[in-house]
């Protein structure tokens, strides 16, 4: 099992990374209004050698961060007949190596099937849609520095689904989500219909409260992706 | 027979679209733009992409100072580079090595005697950094051919261009105390040479920096190479690294180590730890600082040519040098390549000439040297 | 074997229709009975078997190490071995992060019974090997789970419980055990097919279904995680929002039924 990596430059072994002596953070009242002040960007097809890409910034009073998402494809599929695209979709961390693996593929799993909803793929048959995430960076502003990639989520749905309209690829409905709460909303058709939803903290009673909060960030994120995709 | 083929021939000359041509037959796309004076990507034979830098938005020293202090981020420096279409997102992280050096010893002879080996051996004296180099294309799996050569050509020409000297990346050790009411204070030998008591505490082992360099190539239109060298270089010149001190006791930490790209955690006693305030520029040596850029040499091919005058121009030259190479139809067409790295005085640290195409004159490295000592010269202000 | 589609819209309607009609007769929240057998590997603190009615086999073995929760925070561990699958592909490494997300100390699992001292704690590693699976395996996996740490049993300890001052590792008695009574949250995979929604969904069920739900259960109330989950790959779909609060409703009436007579077993 410990086969040495003969490809990358990977420095001298007995090498420690740094580590910083770092005072364990205050945990603050998760309590955060952080809906409000978040300010958002949004550009397509800044990535030239993918069919379709997009970059997200958002910066709120607690939170810095940008990802990319690029798509390539439909591409040709080799082997059996599938009636439908294949859609895979990979999260990479950034220069940060912020989130684990096994998280980074849990999430990419949950977008994964939010997407096989999404996006027409009895449209594309024989063909394979490849998807990538990459978290440029990621920044705590507050002090209670909780790696939280629920946040993150309604974000990378909003990429994914600006980088997939930019490829020219079918979608049923321009799919994007909001946070609240530790619950994550993912919806299409103005909100009558989710197509995912997460939750890693918290109890189960706050549901339908988080649910019209989400909607309204669904919309706000939805006018924001037609105003991007109208503009030349 | 021949009457009648005649009647019915008919040619009609295909004509296509400049972007369908240029996916046909990159080589006659290339060759009909340069007859007109211009390259496929609209540049002039001479002329650079521009180049935007974003210096250290990445790194933990742009957080606002009260945030440092629980900061998690292990980046030292970093660098945004953006040319043409494609950029480069460059991160130095660091690690700490125990050198497995000798002991301190009064032995005068033998530090002489080492000394002297190690003058003559001039590259042991200057340090590297680990670069990785992911060049997004919309696959997963094992890196490229392409991605491991420029790692292992960034790896080198670093440590043979002599710009990070080891003595840059010996640590400074300081030393944390706890006094009687718990309260931590790290105190560094040479910030306060006057105490005497602290120099008892300097330590007997010797470690030093180790600088590892993440390097994300996105919307690759052609070679990366310059790019990746001048946006490691960019990050290198704003990298900082953190004080580092032992604790009185040793402290146990977790941490994680990668190997093979994925990430294991291992338990180890940790007993150099990293001030999350504290931290020093990274001194290189400014002068051998260079600057890279690329040149191709081509044969024009006469055949191509679109003479709208009367040509025999005699004096016409039969090869184009060009300067930067971008897009697919120049880097699969040009075979003849010269990459340089050198400084805007024209201190050359390193350069490469691939010929395998047109004939690479003494004319053209001489021209192209000339350019790269301009394209330095304008990056280097950059800054 | 996958279905015709024939086969599909026939199962589908039947499973959309007022009442619900399933394939086997089940009630739309009933399950398919279980065999659990604990406490069977001599070399484990606590072990699990169980077999669901079709064929699906899942082990379940627990160990556990004297740590110093000083260094070390993370008190259980969770591996996952799915027989067939590489350990890094993406669903036996989807699947070790939900359940070590499911086991997190700060949901429904009660960490201070691991507590040893003032300075050391068990460590609880879970290993998790899943010979065989129809249908999603969450459920069933979470069950062998909790099943197992019933069962375990863990060395008493003799040391006096403070030892901050006297500077002693813990140490134990040579026979006692004393039972760990550890309650894990318990996983329920729910299916959910037009606007109906089933528990235990079999394999052909799955195979219809336009989407499902993980929703983990402890202590009377659905807690975190809780997902949304493919159980199929040629019908997702989006549904009705009001289904997501009507299958939480269904997971706690139903779950202390589906706890009692799994403890009981």
């Amino acid at each position: 099992m410990n086969v040495q990596d003969r490809r990358r430059l990977l420095g001298p072994a007995n090498a420690r990374p740094i580590a910083f002596s770092a005072e364990k953070p205050v945990v603050e009242e998760p309590e955060k209004d952080q809906d409000k002040q978040e300010s958002i960007s949004l550009r397509k097809g800044l990535i030239e050698n993918s069919n379709g890409s997009s970059l997200i910034e958002v910066s709120s009073k607690d939170r810095q961060f940008s990802l990319m998402a690029s798509v390539y494809g439909p591409r040709a599929l080799r082997g059996s007949f599938t009636s439908m695209a294949s859609i895979s979709i990979q999260l990479q961390n950034g220069s940060q190596e912020k989130y684990g693996p096994t998280q980074l593929r849990e999430v990419a799993t949950f977008l994964t099937s939010v997407f096989n909803a999404v996006v027409n793929r009895s449209r594309y048959p024989k063909s394979g849609i490849d998807i990538f995430v990459y978290l440029t960076y990621d920044r705590d502003l507050s002090q209670s520095s909780s790696s939280n990639i629920s946040a993150l989520i309604p974000h990378c749905i909003t990429g994914i689904t600006l980088a997939l309209a930019d490829a020219g690829i079918e979608i049923l409905d321009l799919a994007s989500g909001g946070y609240h709460n530790g619950n994550v909303f993912s919806f299409i058709k103005n909100g009558d219909e989710i197509t995912g939803f997460w939750k890693d903290e918290g109890v189960s009673n706050d549901i339908s409260d988080s649910l019209e909060i989400c909607r309204q960030s669904y919309i706000r994120y939805k006018s924001l992706m037609v105003s991007t995709l109208m503009q030349k | 027979m021949t009457e009648v083929d005649t009647e019915t021939l008919e040619v009609h000359p295909i004509t296509f679209p400049p972007q369908v041509l240029a996916r046909i037959s990159p080589e006659l796309s290339l060759q009909r733009h340069l007859s007109l004076g211009i390259r496929p990507c609209l540049r002039k034979f001479e002329e650079f992409r521009d180049v935007h830098i974003n210096q250290e938005t990445l790194s933990r020293y742009n957080l606002p100072d009260e945030l440092l202090p629980t900061a998690n981020s292990g980046i030292l420096g970093s660098n945004v580079l953006k040319c043409g279409k494609t950029f480069v997102i460059t991160s130095i992280t660091g690690g700490i090595v125990e050198e497995t050096l000798p002991v301190e010893t009064d032995n005068l002879g033998e530090e002489e005697l080492l000394d002297m080996s190690e003058k003559r051996d001039e590259i042991s004296k200057y340090a590297s950094v680990f670069p990785i180099v992911e060049v997004e294309r919309g696959r997963v799996g094992a890196p490229t051919d392409e991605e491991m050569t420029v790692s292992q050509k960034l790896h080198d020409c670093v440590l043979h261009s002599g710009i990070i000297p080891k003595s840059a990346l010996n640590v400074k050790c300081g030393v944390r105390t706890t006094d009687t009411e718990g309260n931590k204070t790290v105190f560094y030998p040479d910030e306060q040479e006057d105490d005497v008591t602290l120099k008892q505490l300097q330590q007997q082992k010797k470690w030093a920096y180790v600088l590892y360099a993440k390097i994300v190539v996105f919307s690759r239109t052609g070679p990366v190479f310059d790019l990746c060298w001048n946006s490691l270089i960019f990050a290198l010149r704003n990298t900082r690294l953190p004080r580092a001190f032992i604790d009185e006791r040793a402290t146990d930490l977790t941490m994680t180590v990668r190997t093979r790209g994925r990430s294991a955690t291992i338990k180890e006693t940790y007993d150099i730890l990293c001030d999350p305030k504290k931290s020093v520029q990274l001194k290189l040596v400014e002068p051998k600082i260079g600057y890279a850029s690329s040149y191709g040499l081509i044969d024009l091919d006469p055949e191509a040519q679109i003479n709208d005058d009367e040509d025999e121009d005699m004096d016409q030259p039969s090869s184009i040098l060009l300067a930067d190479i971008d897009t697919e139809a120049e880097e699969t067409c040009i075979h003849s390549t010269i990459s340089i790295i050198g400084d805007s005085k024209g201190n050359l640290s390193n350069v490469t000439l691939v010929g395998g195409g047109a004939k690479i004159t003494p004319e053209a490295i001489k021209r192209s040297l000339l350019l790269s000592k301009q394209r330095s010269s304008d990056l280097s202000t950059r800054l | 074997m996958g279905l015709s589609v024939t086969e599909k819209l026939y199962l589908y309607d039947s499973l959309t229709s007022n009442p619900v009609v399933r394939p086997d007769g089940r009630k739309p929240h009933q399950f398919r009975p279980i065999e659990v057998f604990t406490d069977f590997l001599p070399s484990a603190n606590g072990s699990s078997r169980i077999i669901a009615s079709d064929g699906s086999e899942c082990i379940v073995s627990i160990k556990a190490k004297v740590i110093d929760h000083t260094v070390e925070d993370e008190l259980i561990h969770v591996e996952i071995d799915i027989a067939g699958q590489r350990d890094d592909s993406p669903q036996v490494e989807t699947m070790t992060s939900l359940l070590n997300n499911v086991l997190e100390p700060r949901g429904g699992i009660d960490v201070s019974k691991l507590r040893l001292t003032k300075r050391y704690s068990f460590k609880i590693f879970i290993d998790v090997l899943l010979l065989s699976s129809a249908s999603h395996p969450v459920s069933l996996i979470s069950m062998a789970i909790h099943s197992a740490l019933n069962s375990t049993c863990l060395p008493k300890l003799v040391s006096s419980f403070d030892d901050l001052e006297v500077e002693e590792l813990p140490t134990f008695h040579d026979y006692d055990l004393v039972r760990l009574e550890l309650s894990a949250p318990v996983v329920f995979v729910a299916a959910i097919v037009g606007d109906s929604i089933l528990m235990d969904a079999a394999a052909a069920e799955s195979e219809v279904s336009n989407n499902g739900l993980i929703i983990t259960w402890s202590n009377g109330k659905a807690i975190s995680p809780i997902r949304t989950v493919a159980l199929n790959d040629s019908d997702v779909k989006g549904f009705d929002p009001k289904i997501l609060q009507k299958a939480i409703t269904m997971v706690e009436e139903y779950a202390p039924d589906v706890l009692r007579a799994l403890n009981n077993a």
